[in-house]
């Protein structure tokens, strides 16, 4: 009897080891971050689910609104075209192609004067702009990137 | 004791370094150019700090080596932290080289141009040209007919007001017919001039709320909208806008006080609410006020938009003639497929109730060539006839900025109740918009 209690207790071991196993491998997706990063002023209080604030980034940086939901206006710093940042996302955040974008800013233009964002080249610089205007906000790779300064933070991560 | 001295000076340059960015935004003029001079001498004398600092940890390394075993991590680990912090400050460096090359290249020794009081001013604007051959059932004609420059113009004051300016230098011929029934004999009449044909200011309260106030064009339809010929498929507009700056169907343009804005909706915000109504003066009459609007909804990424318009006013000073009109509009943009779609009708007081509608339907193809075709009709009543036009065309834009066109229409004339039989034109045109 004590021979068996003692197996039964480890087959209940070997099958609750093989049961978390099995689950952490199939079950739980493995955590990777994403490439890219959407930061705001760190004083930017605006919060939503990932969908709702990919399309709030989006007005914004198509100059369909203007404002942050509460008022702030928005300051929309670009990454320069070389930048992948920039690329990727227009290509996941807009969903526009570089035509599309340029038909875009051409109706902007015409109708309202409304321009691009303008864009910046450099990280460094990126971080003082953007600490001088709690609207705003802008597009980042992580690699290699470093912690980030204390005047911002992300809003959202994507990828390609 | 040479490395705990140099860390302090680097900690110096860095810091120096941050000023010089800081003071690496252009502003004015003068400031600018000696702002420059100032950045790089800073460049220089950073750069030669750091070969100093170089060649010092050089020395030390030499130094390191001929002390035959006797290494000290303390001693490496400061090697290993200055070196970073000489890779960041040169990483720093390289990027403010770019800035000041950038600037340098952009202003130069000349002199920058400056709003009196504004956040920012943007110019920009376009140069349309146009040949048009027109064969009538009862003679040709072609020209060089139309050759338009437009400058527009828009200053931000504030983060809330703005302005918007369109001023455009105009040399016409639009095409006109020398017969009685205006359907036989194409001619083209020069007209010049420099129209104003939008000049407003704007007040944003927030998106969903601004008061527009000044001459700016009907917020009704698709095309009278966009009406810029550089974002145009063509230059000639759909028959119920023309003539440009009439009031065929509704004024192109009027003068007053206009509330619009536009609201985000449905799920994630995708979808979107914007409206637009005034009180305005056409230029044609001073005296009377239109009242109209337009209701706007974008079916999130469906690619649908959706407008209805509706109008009221008065078309001449002095003799009865108010209108009442509605409209509808849709407009399909996603992918390869561009389609615009409009309807108009008009109820009368002194004349025939007018009809007008348009499907233009366009395709794609690449980023640089777009095919188009539009079916046009416009019913102004018995006396004048109704007209419908065929119109083909291939867009081609070589580079963002440039469109060029060749469009081919077959235009038919109904016959009229002043005895004017139908007939047929057909118009070929090349044009070209040049914007910037």
């Amino acid at each position: 009897m004590k021979k068996y209690k003692i197996l039964s207790s480890h087959v209940r071991s070997t099958f609750l080891f093989l049961s978390v196993f099995l689950s952490a491998t199939f079950f739980v997706q493995p955590a990777f971050s994403a490439d890219y990063c959407v930061i705001v002023s760190v004083d930017n209080t605006y919060s939503a689910d990932n969908t709702a604030m990919k399309q709030m980034v989006k007005r914004l940086f198509l100059a369909n609104a203007t404002q942050w939901p509460g008022g702030v206006t928005a300051r929309v710093f670009a990454r320069k075209k070389t930048n992948p940042a920039q690329t990727i996302f227009e290509k996941q955040v807009l969903n526009m192609s570089t035509s599309e974008l340029n038909s875009h800013w051409a109706r902007q233009k015409q109708t309202t004067g409304a321009t691009p964002p303008r864009s910046v080249g450099s990280n460094s610089i990126l971080m003082r702009l953007m600490a001088r205007d709690p609207g705003s906000f802008s597009i980042l790779a992580k690699e290699g990137l470093g912690p980030l300064p204390p005047t911002v933070k992300v809003l959202f991560e994507f990828s390609d | 004791m040479i490395l705990k001295k140099s860390v302090p000076l680097l900690l110096f340059t860095s810091l120096s370094l941050s000023g010089v960015g800081y003071a690496a935004e252009v502003s004015d003029g003068d400031k600018d150019n000696s702002k420059l001079e100032q950045l790089e001498k800073k460049l220089d004398q950073a750069m030669a700090l750091i070969n100093h600092l170089t060649t010092e940890i050089e020395a030390l390394k030499e130094q390191k080596q001929a002390l035959s075993g006797s290494t000290s991590e303390d001693v490496i680990k400061e090697i290993a932290v200055i070196e970073r912090k000489i890779n960041d400050t040169s990483i720093r460096i390289d990027d403010l080289e770019d800035v000041v090359v950038d600037v340098d290249e952009r202003v130069g020794t000349r002199a920058v141009v400056k709003a009196f009081d504004a956040k920012s001013l943007d110019i920009g604007g376009f140069l349309l040209s146009t040949m048009t051959a027109a064969d009538g059932e009862g003679g040709s004609s072609a020209s060089f007919n139309r050759l338009v420059f437009e400058l527009l113009v828009r200053a931000q004051l504030t983060d809330d007001f703005s302005v918007f300016v369109a001023q455009a230098f105009t040399r016409e011929a639009s095409p006109t017919f020398t017969d009685p029934g205006a359907r036989l004999t194409p001619d083209f009449n020069l007209k010049a001039g420099a129209p104003t044909p939008i000049a407003w200011a704007n007040y944003r309260m927030s998106d969903a709320f601004n008061i527009r106030l000044g001459k700016w064009v009907s917020p009704h339809g698709i095309v009278n909208v966009e009406h810029f010929p550089a974002i145009l498929l063509d230059t000639e507009q759909p028959q119920f806008l023309r003539p440009f700056s009439g009031q065929t169907i509704f004024p192109n343009f009027q003068t007053g006080l206009q509330i619009h804005g536009k609201k985000p909706m449905g799920a994630g915000g995708s979808s979107e609410l914007s409206y637009n109504v005034y009180v305005a003066n056409f230029s044609g009459n001073q005296d009377d006020f239109n009242f109209g609007g337009r209701i706007g909804y974008k079916f999130g990424d469906t690619g649908f938009t959706a407008g209805i318009n509706g109008s009221i006013g008065q078309r001449v000073e002095g003799i009865p003639s108010d209108y009442e009109m509605a409209g509808f509009d849709l407009l399909y943009d996603k992918g390869a497929i561009l389609w615009k779609s409009e309807i108009f009708a008009t109820n009368e007081e002194n004349s025939a109730n007018r009809l007008a509608y348009y499907t233009q339907p366009a395709y794609r193809i690449n980023d640089q060539w777009t095919a188009f075709y539009r079916y046009d009709y416009l019913d102004l009543g018995p006396l004048m006839g109704d007209r419908r036009e065929h119109v083909a065309g291939i867009v081609y834009d070589p580079i963002p900025n440039v469109r060029v066109r060749g469009t081919t229409t077959f235009r038919h004339f109904g016959a009229a109740s002043l005895g004017f039989e139908q007939a047929n034109v057909r118009l070929y045109q090349i044009s070209t918009t040049l914007s910037f």
